[in-house]
């Protein structure tokens, strides 16, 4: 396949990373909110997997090569730009996710952008999301609570992964 | 005195920063990258970033709580029933040191330049492809409207008796459709229309990488916080 | 003489198959304007894609025929590539047109991409022209929608080209607006600049144009059969219905708001009555506060000082499904509107909100709802979208309506059953709010007229209200 992005393609990744920039500083309040009653594992089940939406949804709507892991960096792109607390992780995290993606995608040799590469797409990026969490937080937790945040994470990201499926071919 | 330095150096530093915020092991250059560059952000954002800062003194409050509940080692103190290990102790420092580094990039970067010169710099300068230029450009000049769609959709969630903050995946899937759907009319057309400017035929005239007093400092205090990371 | 577009094409569409455009024969000498018509959904827009090459060059379409451009095949990549140099764009909406963050970005874009020679001083020149040179460097969010467009405008001719499309651009303009870009038009074509506008709404421009198409069934004819086609004609209905018993329904007394502490005032010292079953329109220029007025009445916004009565209750205090009893909001666009995956599920939460049954919803509705309705709401055209807002209002069963701009984007079949759907609204009681600067609606609904003229609310009589919508563009022509 042709690694050929128009104007238009560009336009779009512009669209998904804006949306998800919008959206990524405002799901903070449900993921404490949700955090304070149901606690972290409802919490990261609910909303973790909104982080790896991006690169489920770039690729259901653009169907190319590359889409999965642009999509998602970008996204984490904008959304360091727009000043918090983390700096540039977003950044760095939306990389490691959008690659791990973009395996999912690319091991199917870009065949197929159906709903099940988007729930596995969508579930993968828990592994380098919490393997980073491991490198700041691993003071502090032990390691059979990581191991149950990915555990929770990559369900979430499941499911959220099949959203951006369903959500990119009713707006397509 | 307006401090003037090159967006794509501050940038780079921020990044850096951030790189080491997760790769740093020892805790002597952590404390020393992470207290330095936090009272370099102070300095710098300390007027523009109030909120900011007390978000971040926020966070290091959850980050003493999950230090409480779940680090190990040998009981330090004992306040009333609560317990104290030492774990905690140097979890919590060391966790707090972390996301210091982190944000003392976002304090620094934010406080001396913006992305709008950072995109400039990066296209001129340093030759980032204009694909890549023009999308980040694009989408933050999409992210005011999408913030006005959010507010909207709000307003019409709460008048049709729906939750206004989406908490289940099946409130994000409605929350989210609208805002895509409108998205992408605009991306097709904003599309059309780029190309029907002529981006295929932009050329950016490249112009050499100015360096001036800030940078070269900035760019010498990053070689010492690798260099401190790997040697020591 | 060298023609600006010579148009010979069989067939074009999106993909194999399914055409959209069949046997188009054009030409346009330069300086011609060229006023093409259609309902939504004709193809117009395929057309302009078609000439420009866009439609088989950059969104894979397919075209059978030739198009000639001045001296370039738009249809080959390599006159692909040149088409910006010769053409200038003007889109329904800012929003589907802006890329950059700036005005001074904007403007620099095009000039910089085709390598025009000292761009910052022609770019300050034009922003000068349209009146944005000092908001040059501030973000784009923060103008008007006034300044918006007159910066799509100053971007449209800033590379001095020499034809200049133009796709709906009165869509979300009020008539102050539509005169700016009447003058903008004549600008054009006293410097002999060749020009195609797109438009539905197309009363004014028919007194300018050289030529006059009609995309329909496919295929493109000159010349128009019946102007009355495309001209909903006034029928001014100045009676005002008698009504067995007058209630007061809306009532704002004195109502103040802004949006935030350092704001100005939006609204201040507003009041105004209404009685049930009226249609009353609430007239006023973009930005004027017609929508803050709109989401006050709608329990949506609270205003800062004043009293707000609906049905006799305060509606930001009531809860949602009491407050939907009462009044309920559609917005202008109807994106906003939706809460779920298809249509069916859509009249579902309205009619268990409305306490009916879906059963009886679906009896009275029209045929083409019920094809779609296990289809999203988000695949329905435009005007489809804007319909099944009011049916869902009309499930919902409120007794105020506050319509933001229901004309706003539908073409004139649909604006006519639109009013006759008002009526019978009307009716069975229901009190329709029009937030409008569409003189059509005074002409064919309103009971009654408000404007809103700095911040506060005058009641005005719907021949006053008419006068006052028609007279910028009056104003123009009689000027020109």
């Amino acid at each position: 396949m042709k690694f050929n992005y128009t104007t238009v393609d560009l336009a779009i990744l512009a669209v998904v990373a804006a949306l998800f920039g919008a959206v990524f500083a405002f799901a903070w309040t449900p993921y404490y909110a949700i955090k304070a009653i149901g606690g972290k594992p409802a919490a990261v089940l609910l909303t973790y997997g909104i982080w790896y939406m991006a690169a489920p949804l770039t690729a259901t709507l653009l169907k190319k090569p590359g889409s999965a892991v642009l999509g998602e960096t970008l996204a984490g792109l904008v959304e360091s730009l727009i000043p918090q607390i983390g700096g540039s992780s977003s950044l760095i995290y939306a990389f490691f996710q959008g690659l791990f993606s973009e395996a999912v995608y690319a091991l199917g040799k870009y065949r197929s952008f159906g709903s099940l590469q988007a729930v596995l797409a969508g579930a993968v990026p828990a592994i380098p999301s919490i393997l980073l969490d491991i490198f700041i937080w691993k003071s502090i937790y032990p390691l059979e609570v990581f191991t149950i945040l990915t555990v929770l994470a990559m369900a979430s990201g499941a499911i959220y992964g099949f959203i951006a499926y369903k959500i990119a071919e009713r707006t397509r | 005195m307006k401090i003037k330095a090159n967006p794509s150096i501050l940038f780079l530093y921020g990044l850096t920063l951030t790189i080491l915020a997760f790769t740093l092991r020892k805790l002597n250059p952590l404390a020393f990258s992470s207290l330095l560059n936090l009272s370099i952000g102070l300095v710098l954002g300390f007027r523009k970033y109030r909120f900011l800062i007390a978000a971040f003194l926020l966070s290091l409050v959850g980050v003493a709580v999950n230090a409480l509940i779940f680090a190990g080692g040998e009981p330090v103190y004992h306040i009333g029933c609560l317990v104290i290990r030492s774990g905690a102790i140097t979890g919590f420092i060391e966790v707090s040191l972390r996301l210091a580094l982190m944000f003392s990039a976002t304090l620094i970067f934010s406080s001396l330049t913006n992305p709008r010169d950072l995109l400039r710099s990066l296209e001129s300068e340093l030759g980032l492809p204009k694909q890549v230029s023009f999308t980040v450009s694009l989408s933050l000049r999409l992210l005011k409207i999408f913030e006005t769609d959010i507010r909207e959709i709000q307003a019409v969630r709460k008048s049709r008796g729906l939750r206004t903050t989406p908490i289940t995946p099946s409130d994000w899937d409605s929350f989210l459709s609208p805002l895509l759907s409108l998205g992408l009319e605009r991306g097709r057309w904003i599309g059309i229309a780029t190309e029907l400017r002529g981006f295929s035929l932009r050329k950016v005239k490249k112009t050499c990488l100015k360096l001036g007093f800030v940078d070269f400092l900035l760019l010498t205090l990053m070689l010492i916080q690798v260099l401190a990371s790997l040697l020591f | 003489m060298q023609k600006a577009l010579q148009v010979d094409v069989e067939e074009a569409g999106y993909e194999f198959g399914k055409l959209i455009l069949r046997n188009v024969h054009l030409t346009l000498e330069k300086g011609e304007l060229l006023l093409l018509l259609g309902p939504t959904g004709s193809g117009k827009s395929t057309f302009i894609l078609m000439i420009t090459g866009v439609l088989n060059n950059l969104l894979y379409g397919y075209v059978k025929g030739t198009v000639r451009l001045f001296d370039i095949n738009p249809l080959e990549p390599e006159g692909f590539r040149q088409v910006p140099r010769y053409i200038g764009v003007v889109l329904q909406s800012h929003e589907l047109q802006i890329a950059m963050q700036t005005p001074l970005d904007e403007i620099l874009f095009t000039l910089e991409n085709l390598g025009v020679e000292n761009a910052f001083e022609k770019a300050k020149r034009v922003l000068d022209k349209y009146g944005l040179l000092d908001k040059a460097e501030v973000d784009v969010e923060t103008l008007s929608g006034g300044e918006k467009k007159r910066l799509c405008l100053a971007s449209s001719i800033v590379h001095e080209p020499e034809l200049f499309i133009l796709d709906e651009p009165t869509a979300n303009l009020d008539p102050w607006g539509e005169r700016e870009i009447l003058n903008y038009v004549l600008e054009l074509r006293r410097r002999g600049k060749t020009v195609i506008i797109t438009e539905h709404k197309p009363r004014y421009f028919l007194k300018i144009a050289d030529k006059i198409a009609v995309i329909e069934n496919h295929t493109l004819r000159l010349g128009l059969k019946n102007s009355k086609d495309f001209i909903y004609s006034a029928t001014v209905s100045l009676k005002k219905r008698r009504e067995k018993e007058r209630r007061e329904i809306v009532r704002l007394e004195k109502v103040k708001f802004r949006y935030c502490s350092e704001c100005s005032l939006v609204l201040r010292d507003t009041s105004l009555q209404v009685f049930n079953g009226e249609n009353v329109a609430i007239i006023g220029p973009n930005g004027s506060g017609k929508t803050t007025l709109g989401k006050i009445i709608s329990g949506l916004l609270k205003p800062i000082d004043g009293e707000v009565r609906i049905a006799g209750a305060v509606p930001w205090q009531l809860k949602p499904r009491e407050l939907l009893k009462k009044v309920i909001y559609i917005p202008q666009e109807p994106n906003y509107f939706f809460v779920r995956n298809t249509v069916e599920e859509e009249l579902k939460l309205a009619a268990e909100y409305g306490s009916l049954k879906l059963e009886d919803v679906v009896k009275n509705l029209e045929s083409w709802i019920l094809d779609k309705m296990n289809e999203s709401p988000y695949r329905l055209s435009y005007g489809q979208k804007k319909w099944l807002t009011y049916i869902i209002a009309r499930i919902y069963g409120s007794k105020v309506v506050v319509f933001d701009e229901p004309t706003a984007g539908l073409d004139f079949q649909l604006v006519k059953k639109f009013f006759t759907w008002l009526k019978e609204e009307g009716r069975t009681g229901v009190t329709s709010i029009l937030l409008t600067h569409d003189v059509r609606v005074l002409e064919n609904a309103a009971d009654r007229v408000f404007i809103i003229e700095n911040g506060e609310v005058k009641e005005v009589s719907v021949r006053e209200g008419i006068e006052i919508l028609r007279k910028p563009v009056e104003e123009w022509f009689y000027e020109n």
